[in-house]
């Protein structure tokens, strides 16, 4: 966790000093300082993931619906922080165009769940 | 992870910056775009191939 943070404050510190003498080499900075963080923080959650996988099998839980959760967890990160990037950098109009690409591709990603919440709504229906 | 790129892309900025001062005083204000351009392009080698490695890794992980 130090590690984390002593490079998340060093390449700040180093994301202030190239935004005033060079602008355009501080977006660079700032991006591989999230590489970095990234490379370092994302294994864990690689642990975590194989731990919940693993407890999802016992049940009879359909997996299918797990691997979207999963899936859109990932797009939330990855839209996450490149649209900050971006906000940060001044370009906020791209930065919610990032956002709103990152929910769209999420609810598609979600259709499954959908249908089967569709599906289950009409049994239930015809039953009463 | 190495944490040197970050360090690598300081070094190529601040260099660039003084080179630019050092064009610019010396009337040769032209070049002071080609010098940030190279520089840009340097940094870029530097970087794509982690920025690849990245997505490439989150691919992995979240199975996109």
């Amino acid at each position: 966790m130090m590690k984390i943070i002593g490079i998340a404050v060093s390449g700040t510190i180093i994301y202030v000093i190239l935004k005033k003498n060079c602008p355009e080499y501080a977006v660079l900075a700032q991006i591989g300082a999230v590489i970095i963080v990234a490379f370092i923080a994302y294994p864990y959650m690689c642990d975590m993931l194989d731990l919940i996988n693993n407890y999802t099998v016992g049940t009879e839980l359909e997996t299918e619906y797990f691997g979207i959760i999963i899936r859109s967890l990932g797009i939330a990160v990855v839209a996450q922080f490149s649209s900050d990037i971006c906000r940060d950098n001044g370009s906020s109009a791209l930065a919610s165009q990032i956002e709103f690409a990152g929910k769209i591709i999420m609810i598609s990603a979600a259709i499954p769940v959908i249908k089967g919440i569709v599906e289950l709504t009409v049994q239930i229906i015809d039953k009463i | 992870m190495d944490v040197d790129i970050l360090f690598k892309i300081a070094g190529i900025g601040i260099i660039v910056a003084v080179l630019n001062q050092v064009l610019s005083r010396s009337g040769k204000d032209e070049y002071t775009m080609v010098t940030t351009l190279a520089g840009l392009i340097i940094v870029f080698m530097i970087l794509l191939p982690h920025l690849i490695e990245l997505f490439d890794y989150i691919k992995a992980v979240f199975d996109l």
